[in-house]
């Protein structure tokens, strides 16, 4: 079968979706815990993979915050990763992360009862007005709540 | 193929050095991070190949990328490829150059090496490049020229508020061919942004030096024969992202003019990690050999199997004077694309 014909490619194409997801995740999901006290503050990348790997952080540190859990907090970064991709790397800028801040911002509103939906996009309007920085990540309240998780299981 | 091993042997000995700076500037308890990625890049279907207008990046590309800091406010950022980088980035050197950012308060920066084109901006949201961007252009008798993605040079950036400055100058050949021209020309490039939220706006000019055979019998050709001018906006509200740019390219008395209009929209409600997007370029050449009018429209459904793992499917209708072998009629596009 010649490679440059499009039925092989599509034939291509397929196989490789299958041998991708069998592939285990480099920027994996949240199965183990990180503790919100292990993001860093601020991270800058130019380089996607590394993009996602901070991403894939800060939903394993949420996914230990009160209100929020492994399956809720799985990809609700993702529409911030999409818009960091398209709209910022694509400018030859570096992106720059506040992790610690983001995983903060999704415990606190899920705390409130806010939707998965709705904290990714508000991920996305906090990035594209710098907001990240100017929130006070208090790290003993942080404690606290990480701790009243741990009693709460 | 041994100029792209000792690039890369060149690049990770360079990253060898930085483990004590790195350790210096994180946090205490934080984990080590990576300082390198990749993807891997399938296309299949039509707008593969050399020729023609606003290429995808031929049936496979690669791409490898590090970036670390080598001393306080001094990083190095490289990137080697295979194939096409969305149009004409060939195999071989993509950039690597050495980035000093003057203090931490200040957006202060200069870099030396392979570095970017500070014009407008680079990639497309679509698998496909725009017309403008990828189209070569001759100049004289022997001469290309092509807005490309990086070259040799030395730039300068200040960002200050809502303002930010790039200047560069350049070598007008390629970073692939990993080598600066005597003989050839070079690119003095300027781009003055106002970044506010989500919206950004830019002005961009480039002034050809060229070198011993410039175009001749022009105002032009005493500064070089080449010059660009360029607009670029982008907007972003929520999940929604518009953007565009438009420009002019003077070569030797001929004017060539294009621009796109782009669209993204995160359309998660429906289905998680699906994106709609939508682009509608035009391209008015008179300096090339082709001369003529091309218009493309663009929608394609981007969708993230996983946080790494992504699936495009794009629709193209081409719109021309003349149809050309890879530019014209209808055209499906699918994109797969895996980072490491």
């Amino acid at each position: 079968m010649n490679i440059g014909s499009h039925k092989a490619q599509w034939l291509l194409a397929a196989l490789l979706i299958q041998v991708a997801l069998a592939v285990p995740m480099s920027a994996s999901a949240p199965v183990e815990s990180l503790k919100l006290s292990e993001l860093p503050e601020r991270f800058e990348t130019r380089i996607p993979a590394l993009l996602e790997e901070q991403l894939a952080d800060v939903e394993r540190a949420a996914a230990a915050l009160p209100g929020m859990d492994r399956k809720r907090a799985y990809l609700i970064t993702l529409p911030l990763q999409n818009y960091i991709e398209d709209v910022v790397l694509s400018a030859n800028r570096p992106a720059a992360l506040h992790p610690r801040a983001m995983a903060w911002v999704i415990g606190t509103e899920a705390a409130r009862g806010t939707r998965e939906r709705e904290i990714s996009r508000l991920l996305v309007t906090y990035y594209q007005k710098d907001l990240f920085k100017t929130f006070d990540v208090n790290r003993s309240n942080v404690a606290a709540t990480e701790a009243s998780k741990g009693g709460d299981r | 193929m041994i100029r792209c091993l000792v690039i890369l042997s060149a690049v990770f000995a360079i990253a060898g050095a930085p483990a004590a700076a790195i350790a210096g500037t994180q946090d205490e308890g934080s984990p080590s991070p990576s300082i390198w990625g990749g993807e891997v890049r399938l296309h299949a279907g039509s707008l593969n190949g050399a020729e023609g207008l606003g290429r995808t990046g031929g049936l496979f590309e690669t791409r490898v990328s590090l970036e670390t800091a080598l001393a306080a406010g001094l990083s190095v950022y490289g990137e080697i490829g295979s194939g096409f980088e969305q149009g004409p980035d060939e195999s071989g050197l993509h950039q690597l150059y050495l980035n000093y950012q003057f203090t931490e308060q200040r957006d202060v920066t200069v870099r030396a090496g392979w570095i970017p084109l500070p014009f407008g901006r680079w990639n497309a949201m679509t698998l496909s490049r725009p017309l403008i961007k990828d189209q070569e252009f001759r100049v004289g008798s022997s001469q290309e020229f092509i807005l490309r993605r990086a070259s040799a040079g030395l730039s300068f950036h200040a960002g200050s508020g809502h303002l930010e400055t790039d200047l560069a100058v350049l070598d007008q050949s390629r970073a692939e061919e990993f080598r600066i021209e005597r003989e050839g020309g070079a690119d003095a490039v300027g781009r003055f942004g106002f970044r506010s939220g989500g919206f950004s706006a830019g002005v961009s000019l480039l002034q050809g030096l060229r070198g011993g055979d410039a175009p001749s019998g022009t105002p032009g050709a005493q500064l070089g024969g080449v010059r660009a001018r360029g607009i670029d906006l982008q907007w972003s509200r929520g999940l929604l992202s518009l953007g565009g740019e438009a420009l002019v390219l003077d070569i030797d008395e001929h004017r060539n003019a294009g621009y796109y209009v782009q669209g993204a929209l995160d359309i998660s409600r429906l289905v998680r990690g699906l994106r709609l997007i939508v682009r509608h370029d035009f391209l008015d050449e008179t300096a090339g050999e082709l001369g003529g009018r091309f218009r493309r429209e663009t929608i394609g459904l981007r969708q993230a199997l996983r946080r790494d793992l992504d699936v495009e499917l794009e629709f193209n209708r081409d719109h021309g004077d003349r149809n050309l072998p890879a530019f014209g009629g209808s055209h499906f596009v699918f994109g797969l694309r895996y980072r490491f």
